[in-house]
């Protein structure tokens, strides 16, 4: 059917060794990627409550129905799902995605996805070529990196290293040919033993980095999954693919390569992009790259191998070393299959405890690194060792940044100042939930650290940088305010949806900006994959009068590939769908309201350094409106006041019909969305939001 | 240029070459200028195995400025068979993340060859220059015994033709000639999908014949080296 | 801008690092995709070579991997005077603040002017 579905998921129980199939059919409402993630771990995960890496926990790697085609900016990414071991208190059931070529392969060779069960009594790995799926040995690949084990099985799947001619791959001569090298992921050398750091890696550096997924498999006894596909997904309207295709290119850099100067604000989306370039030193010799589909490109190769395909945090943005270190501490964090956002928050927790002499040789953490010159090759390098191979410091760092904490005896103390900057849930504080509020309430509400930029780039970055420069802005406040409202079904009647004033933060509109975020989300960027370097599109210098490409080009993009004819509102309820069975799994694992509390520096210290009698605020600037009128403002140095984050709360809980005393979805939100069997399962658990 | 062998009565105007001298690309620069100056006329071996016209259009790459999305060869497939499918698309784009740039991608599209191979070796016609679409080699789909003699005498690697073992027959670029799935014209005189797409700009089409032999008539310089793309920090050099 | 030229007890003042950390003079490394650190400084050198002056359109097109180190000038100028104890390098900035332009377009100018004090001192403790 020609409807951008291979049309059966793989189905791999690890336990027993079998290989089936699940119909794509059964869940095509979801969409594809988290939506099916969701709906198949809600059905096949016996109890949502056990330890990621308990045997009953189930990993689903899902493409969707956009993967592999045209559909620019999300055609590259797969989604990753299952009960983490990042979180604290507990691991909640969690999401990661990467990018490359992998979902594409996976269509290609008739697969919509990957569902794992149980765990294997042997180390395996998963071969995947077309329709022949089988586990492979995977003892001499265990304790391999990330780079060499994908390499290795290469050579496997083809009969020797590729060589650039076409493979037949099967037994006959029409059983299928490729040019291309497999697409692998692979854990890190011996992962179970950093379970909670452990990410999964695809060719140089696309991965699924956050909740421990390269934990997740090596408690299942699983190394790596590769999948070559020499098969192909027929697409509804082809020609409607192209058109759309090159209408998104006029978004972009990529329809305006003679037209560079158009807006006063600067060039974007650019491929690949000064920002990665300038990640290595000067004088590499780079070219952009992208994941499959895409019109951005925001990774680069070198001509020194390290670093390629990696991006933006995965350079050690917080370290403050230079680029000669920084690439090859990326190339040793990829190998190793590290979370490179963990290492985000690690290097100024160390200095912290460095400058309050609490750690080093003979003190209270005693430690040989050498932390007196932290930003030396061999600092990053015995640091990421002492991780993976529990030495030193790393067997008490290899438990997670917050369990280590806790042994340390520092856990209450670091997150009262916020020396361990843990903003929520455990995870590395990336946006300032005290300034940038949809985002620290995302993550608050959710199960990890958002890691989607949708308002961010629009609504702080650009107005920072704007104000930093004294640059007229692109578009005023009110103006970006208009566009985005319109953009926000269905909340289009809101005029303030991006007011980020002290008011603004705590009011309804925020819930609803917070709401129409989490939805958005769960549907076009996490089920069908939109990326978040492309996509939302809000306000956009091409764009005509400035506005960008969303909630038009989603649906275009969905109909051409599927046939079918959905409205962006339409998405984005089943993105509220989406939403309320996560949450509901997350009800199941043991949320409560009371549970939800950032961590105490974000009600107790303001977003400025404490250095005494010198005043300091990082930039913030954010549209506020305020007096009746629109402006760009600096919104640093605010803290949250816990009285009116609970209020915020329950104006959400009341927004997303549920429950306002727990925050668990009504037995009529859950039927209003045809869950009517989840909502049963919450009742028999006691656990269904009160009317 | 040597060789040239003129006999009497039974060429058509222009130059003759050897088999050997334009298979082997002698010279490079010369040779080109030999082909360039036949464009759109016919010539003949000394062999006389057979005249054929040069083709109206090459596709060109700059393989430094090419980012391996891959859209190129999903256009491909999406046009000429309604799927996305890399095994069915006529350029390839092979990557290795572990392999140094420049070497870490290679474009692979079909040249047009002033005197093809896969033509040559065609035991039903079915590989012909289709003298209704600017001389553009193809396969006729219908004619084709599947005898992939066109895949095997392709001297380069990949072999620009390809077989699809779905439908059957051989096949290979036609400079989007024959796109069932796009309402854009295509084919020497039209546009061609895989530049279409790119949003790098690293394919482009010309109508001019190609310096044959080394790389360098095909991988060409698009841009990167230009101030713009240094510009952006790829120091492409 | 010319600064006057220091004599040798004051280039070892201003060329040191500051005692505590309470002197340290706080700044941010703000990255778009990232977010944003907080860091501080305890020597015009170490503030010398942070200061990265650069366009908006450069920092913007590098998209989400865009990155800004910042540091309040009027801060700057205060804690090079009171921390530090260079008073007419203090006054220097102190004019370069009072232009009133944002930060951004004041970053090359106190660069040069922390490097010509940081090159003078340099030039100073070099003759012994």
């Amino acid at each position: 059917m020609a409807n951008g579905y291979a049309g059966k998921i793989l189905k791999v129980d690890l336990t027993t060794k079998t290989i089936g199939e699940i119909p794509t059919s059964q869940y095509e409402q979801w969409g594809g990627g988290h939506g099916m993630g969701s709906a198949i771990f809600w059905d096949l995960c016996e109890d949502p409550t056990v330890d990621g890496t308990d045997p009953k926990n189930v990993v689903t790697i899902m493409a969707g129905p956009l993967s592999g085609t045209l559909a620019s900016g999300a055609a590259g990414r797969t989604e990753v799902q299952g009960i983490g071991l990042q979180s604290m208190p507990r691991g909640w059931f969690t999401r990661s995605n990467f990018g490359g070529r992998f979902s594409t392969h996976l269509k290609y060779a008739g697969w919509d996805g990957i569902v794992i069960l149980g765990k294997s009594d042997k180390q395996v790995w998963l071969n995947i070529v077309d329709g022949k799926v089988t586990l492979e040995d995977a003892t001499s690949l265990w304790g391999l990196d990330t780079h060499a084990t994908q390499q290795k099985i290469w050579a496997s799947v083809l009969g020797a290293p590729p060589a650039g001619n076409w493979d037949t791959l099967g037994t006959t001569r029409d059983s299928g040919r490729s040019t291309q090298r497999p697409a692998v992921l692979s854990a890190g050398p011996n992962a179970e033993k950093f379970g909670p750091w452990a990410s999964l890696v695809h060719d140089g550096g696309n991965g699924a980095g956050q909740g421990g997924f390269g934990g997740v498999f090596a408690s299942k006894n699983l190394k790596a999954v590769s999948v070559l596909g020499t098969g192909g997904i027929e697409v509804a309207d082809p020609n409607a693919l192209m058109q759309a295709r090159t209408w998104l290119m006029g978004y972009a850099v990529a329809g305006n390569w003679d037209n560079q100067g158009k807006n006063v604000a600067g060039n974007w989306p650019l491929p690949a992009n000064p920002g990665t370039a300038s990640s290595f030193p000067k004088g590499t010799a780079l070219r952009p790259q992208g994941c499959a589909g895409c019109v951005r490109m925001c990774r680069c190769r070198s001509d020194k191998i390290m670093g390629n395909d990696s991006m933006c945090v995965d350079f050690f943005t917080t370290a403050g070393a230079t680029p000669e270190v920084n690439v090859v501490w990326t190339d040793l964090m990829q190998k190793l299959g590290l979370n490179a956002f963990n290492l985000v928050g690690l290097f100024p927790w160390l200095r912290g405890l460095v400058a309050e002499g609490a750690i080093g040789k003979g003190k209270a953490i005693d430690s040989s690194l050498p932390f007196e010159q932290m930003t030396s090759v061999a600092f990053g390098v015995d640091l990421m060792n002492s991780i993976v191979n529990q030495t030193d410091i790393g067997k008490d760092l290899a438990l997670g940044l917050w369990q280590c904490a806790q042994k340390w005896g520092r856990l209450d103390k670091d997150l009262a100042t916020g020396m361990l900057p843990l903003q929520e849930w455990g995870y590395v504080h990336h946006y300032d939930g005290r300034t940038e509020a949809e985002w620290g309430y995302g993550c608050l509400l959710g199960d990890r650290d958002i890691n989607e930029h949708d308002f961010n780039w629009i609504c702080y970055w650009t107005p920072t940088i704007w104000a930093a420069y004294g640059m007229t802005p692109l578009v005023t406040a009110q103006r970006m305010a208009e566009i985005m409202s319109k953009q926000m079904i269905p909340y289009s009647d809101e005029p303030n949806l991006i007011d980020y004033s002290d008011a603004g933060i705590y009011s309804e509109t925020m819930a609803k900006t917070t709401a129409w975020h989490r939805h958005y989300t769960r549907y076009y960027k996490q089920a069908l994959g939109f990326c978040d370097w492309n996509w939302a599109d809000f306000v956009n210098p091409y764009g005509p009068d400035f506005v960008g490409a969303t909630s038009i080009g989603e649906p275009k993009f969905f109909n051409a590939v599927t046939g079918k004819n959905q409205t962006f509102a339409e998405g984005m309820e089943i993105g509220r769908k989406i939403w309320n069975l996560d949450r509901a799994v997350w009800i199941l694992q043991g949320r409560t309201r009371d549970m939800e509390v950032f961590s105490d520096y974000m009600y107790d210290v303001a977003a400025t350094a404490k250095t005494p009698g010198i005043p300091y605020e990082m930039p913030y600037t954010m549209p506020v409106f305020e007096n009746g009128a629109w402006s760009y403002k600096s919104v640093a140095g605010r803290k949250l006041d816990r009285q009116k984050v609970e209020d915020f709360k329950t104006l959400f809980f009341k927004l997303e019909g549920w429950d306002t005393k727990t925050g668990w979805p009504t037995r009529k939100t859950l039927e209003d969305l045809g869950l009517k069997n989840v909502a049963d399962k919450l009742q028999g658990a006691g656990k269904l939001g009160a009317a | 240029m040597g060789d040239i062998d003129k006999t009497k009565g039974t060429e058509p105007e222009g130059k003759v070459v050897s088999r050997r001298e334009f298979v082997t690309g002698l010279g490079g620069v010369g040779l080109g200028a030999v082909i360039g100056g036949l464009l759109g006329q016919g010539f003949f071996t000394p062999d006389k195995v057979f005249a054929i016209p040069a083709s109206g259009g090459y596709l060109l790459v700059d393989t430094k400025k090419c980012a391996g999305c891959t859209s190129c060869m999903m256009a491909c497939s999406l046009v000429h068979h309604g799927q996305v499918n890399y095994s069915l698309s006529r350029i390839q784009i092979t990557q290795n993340s572990f392999a140094a740039f420049p070497n870490d991608i290679s474009m692979a599209m079909c040249r047009q060859c002033p005197f093809p191979a896969c033509v040559e070796v065609c035991p039903t016609g079915a590989c012909h220059v289709d003298t209704a679409n600017g001389n553009v080699r193809t396969v006729d789909e219908a004619k084709c015994i599947g005898c992939e003699r066109c895949v095997n005498a392709c001297p380069f690697t990949p072999s620009r033709a390809l077989w699809n073992g779905a439908d059957k027959h051989a096949q290979k670029c036609d400079l989007c000639a024959d796109t069932p799935f796009w309402n854009e014209k295509g084919g020497p005189g039209g546009k061609q999908a895989c530049a279409t797409v790119c949003a790098m700009k690293a394919i482009s089409f010309t109508k001019d014949v190609p310096v044959q032999g080394a790389d360098t008539g095909y991988n060409v310089d698009l841009g990167s080296t230009s101030k713009v793309w240094q510009g952006f920090g790829f120091n492409v050099g | 801008m010319a600064l006057k030229k220091v004599g040798r007890e004051e280039a070892l003042r201003f060329t040191r690092v500051v005692e505590s950390d309470e002197l340290r003079l706080p700044g941010s490394q703000i990255a778009a995709g990232a977010g944003g650190v907080f860091v501080t400084f305890g020597s015009l050198a170490e503030v010398e070579a942070f200061l990265v002056p650069t366009t908006p359109e450069e920092i913007l097109a590098s998209g989400m991997q865009g990155r800004l180190n910042h540091l309040d000038p009027p801060s700057l100028a205060m804690w090079v005077r009171d921390m530090i104890g260079d008073s007419e390098l203090a006054d220097a900035l102190d004019e370069v603040v009072a232009s009133g332009r944002a930060f951004g377009l004041l970053v090359p100018e106190m660069k040069e002017l922390l490097a010509e004090r940081l090159a003078q001192c340099e030039a100073v403790l070099a003759e012994e």
